[in-house]
């Protein structure tokens, strides 16, 4: 009885589908590539790949649960990263260790995030708006007012050192070397918080209540304008340190090198089950989807296709995804 | 469809809808409102549980067979009678005062008693609701619970002086319609629920709820569906499990029927008899007299923002208070 009951909730949700999905292209990629998929080589790049783009859909997904958009999150990012690794060049810091250089992001990240929060919450503002209009400000600010420069070969090395760290090397058949970054350790960590906040917290059900319906969910007595508040300046400041793994992780600060990833983003969030109108979502779902759209990216090369086939792909995916989830939303309120 | 018309309204479809049929139109009309079945409908075809219990003439029924079919049990509407109403009263308004909506308002409401506010739409009875939850600001005068004097700013604010509101449209003010029952009915006691370390966990989310399920006999199998998939007796009884679930002195309740069944409507008013009983201080708004009759152990009439009669126990009929109206 229970277990069917358990059975039935979990064919209910999207992420279940696009779990089966995933697996079934898994196969089918590793059948056309003649084995190449699942070559540790193969795996350690798609988990090198996945690092940042799942850290960034991570903290997307927790602003789709509360009702909203955050498009600003690229250029707050490149913004942060660019000033925080102009300071330590100057400065002549992160020389040996790179933690500095994060500190500085943090507070950056968390000063410009709370500026989204604070017009979101305090004018009840449509996010959507709000943060398309910081996305350019925060662009404007590095190229315009700050003429941030790009960093390529004079990034401090201990950024470079620790983006080159790893965990472990592995080799293909073919004596292929790569290796797994350290980084990707706070990616797990990241899932790990994101997950234990949205099911244990005040917080993560007050985001649940206010995506599922905001007015309901003032009278019900959650602050909802605090809620908002602190949401963006988290993710502020989370996105902040991820655009400084990049950072590290790239050997270089472009100060327009994360633009249009808004619109590669929220659309895997949106395929990993969380509902474009708010107070759907989940952690899982989400990594499925990162997973799904990395593989994908990664692994048309293995079987033959040409890269610039990569977009039209990703196309695909995105509109499969919102159409199952879409009769998926229906069948549930049946 | 018709549920948030007013009468003027509805009374206008009808017109429309009988000359429609008088041009040849077959027209099939879907409702659970006895009075506009008896109105409208020639034939009538009843179903419950997924079957049709019912098929004939409307004018071969009577209004207790109707509702006999559709609930599949024998209603009785019992008037309310209060006992122990307490001594002291646990709510005073003195002279509220919303420029543009109320005026002058002042009221007592005891424990165990049921406070009808009624009037038309327009009246400021809903004004004064929100007042009194912290969502408009009166201009002037004075709120007291239990003997202090508070000032209610918010509807967290009201949530701590354990005042309760459910609201005129449970669809949008009340319930995340997309989100499971227990989330929706755990909502308001999620402080209460978590740990020492303000931890929540699943696992007494769903007890919690489980508990409300079988208590308000809310019709699911699986208190994860979603709010959307119930009937709307069954959601207002999720949104009333909502305050319920939090320790409360003062429950104001705005159209607590509209939209509901016949037999969600009479356990829904069975219920509040109970609370009352229990020593809850109750309001209802409304403007269905009928229930205003059945429910209420005074009632106060609202017109042009103005409280202009007050009607007590075995006064209250719905022709008294019409008389007041007019």
């Amino acid at each position: 009885m229970e277990l069917t009951r358990k059975l039935r909730r979990m064919t209910r949700k999207t992420e279940f589908y696009l779990f089966i999905v995933l697996v079934l292209m898994c196969v089918a990629i590793q059948i056309i590539s003649g084995g190449q998929l699942l070559e540790p080589n193969t795996i350690v790049d798609i988990a090198r790949s996945l690092t940042i783009f799942g850290m960034f859909a991570l903290i997307s997904l927790v602003v789709v649960i509360s009702g909203g958009f955050d498009l600003s999150f690229p250029t707050l990012a490149s913004l942060t990263y660019s000033v925080s690794t102009s300071i330590c060049l100057s400065m002549g810091w992160c020389q040996e260790t790179a933690w500095m250089a994060f500190l500085l992001a943090a507070v950056i990240g968390l000063v410009l995030g709370m500026l989204n929060g604070f017009i979101i919450s305090r004018f009840k503002l449509n996010t959507m708006i709000v943060t398309l209009g910081t996305q350019t400000l925060f662009l404007g600010i590095s190229m315009g007012l700050l003429q941030m420069p790009e960093i390529t070969s004079t990034l401090p090395l201990g950024l470079r050192y620790f983006g080159e760290d790893s965990l472990f090397e592995v080799f293909s058949s073919t004596g292929m070397r790569s290796t797994m970054p350290t980084a990707f350790l706070l990616f797990v960590a990241l899932a790990v918080i994101v997950w234990f906040v949205l099911r244990f917290t005040m917080f993560g059900r007050a985001l649940y209540a206010i995506g599922g319906n905001e007015v309901s969910a003032e009278r019900a007595g959650i602050n909802v304008k605090r809620t908002k508040f602190w949401l963006y300046a988290f993710v502020g400041l989370v996105a902040g340190i991820i655009g400084m793994l990049r950072v590290c992780m790239v050997r270089q600060a472009i100060p327009k090198g994360l633009n249009g990833w808004d619109l590669k983003i929220i659309p895997a969030v949106i395929l990993g089950g969380a509902s474009i109108y708010g107070g759907e979502g989940t952690v899982f779902g989400t990594l499925v989807a990162a997973i799904l759209m990395t593989v994908i990216s990664n692994s048309l090369l293995l079987i033959g296709i040409d890269s610039y086939w990569q977009d039209f792909f990703n196309g695909l995916v995105i509109l499969a995804g919102v159409t199952i989830s879409a009769v998926q939303a229906k069948r549930r309120s049946i | 469809m018709k549920t948030a018309l007013t009468k003027k309204e509805v009374h206008a479809l009808f017109k429309t809808v009988r000359q429609l049929r008088d041009r040849g139109i077959a027209i099939m009309f879907i409702s659970h409102k006895i009075d506009e079945i008896f109105e409208i409908a020639d034939d009538v075809a009843i179903m419950r549980n997924g079957r049709n219990v019912y098929l004939g003439a409307t004018s071969s029924l009577t209004r207790k067979e109707f509702t006999y079919y559709m609930t599949g049990r024998e209603l009785t509407d019992t008037r309310f009678c209060p006992e122990n109403v307490s001594a002291e009263p646990v709510l005073e308004v003195k002279n509220l005062t919303l420029a543009g909506s109320y005026h002058d308002i002042s009221f007592e409401l005891c424990k165990g008693e049921i406070l009808g506010v009624t009037g038309l739409l327009g009246s400021g009875r809903t004004e004064l609701a929100l007042s009194l939850f912290g969502l408009l600001k009166p201009d002037s005068g004075e709120i007291y619970l239990k003997d202090e004097k508070v000032k209610i700013s918010s509807p967290i604010e009201a949530q701590k002086l354990h005042i309760g509101y459910v609201p005129e449209d449970r669809l949008t003010e009340g319930l995340c319609l997309r989100q499971p029952i227990a989330d929706n009915i755990t909502l308001s006691s999620l402080k209460r629920l978590s740990s020492k370390l303000g931890l929540i966990k699943q696992k007494d989310i769903l007890a919690e709820a489980d508990v409300w399920v079988k208590k308000f006999s809310i019709a699911t199998d699986d208190p994860m569906k979603h709010a959307s998939t119930l009937s709307g007796g069954n959601q207002q009884k999720i949104v009333l499990a909502k305050w319920l679930s939090n320790e409360l002195d003062v429950l104001i309740l705005n159209g607590p029927t509209v939209g509901v069944d016949v037999g969600a409507k009479q356990d829904i008013h069975e219920l509040l008899h109970e609370l009352a009983r229990q020593g809850l201080a109750v309001i209802i708004i409304s403007d269905d007299l009928e229930e205003v009759v059945a429910n209420c152990s005074r009632v106060i009439v609202m017109k042009d923002g103005a409280i202009v009669g007050e009607l007590q126990n075995e006064d209250i009929c719905s022709q008294a208070i019409l008389n007041i109206i007019r």
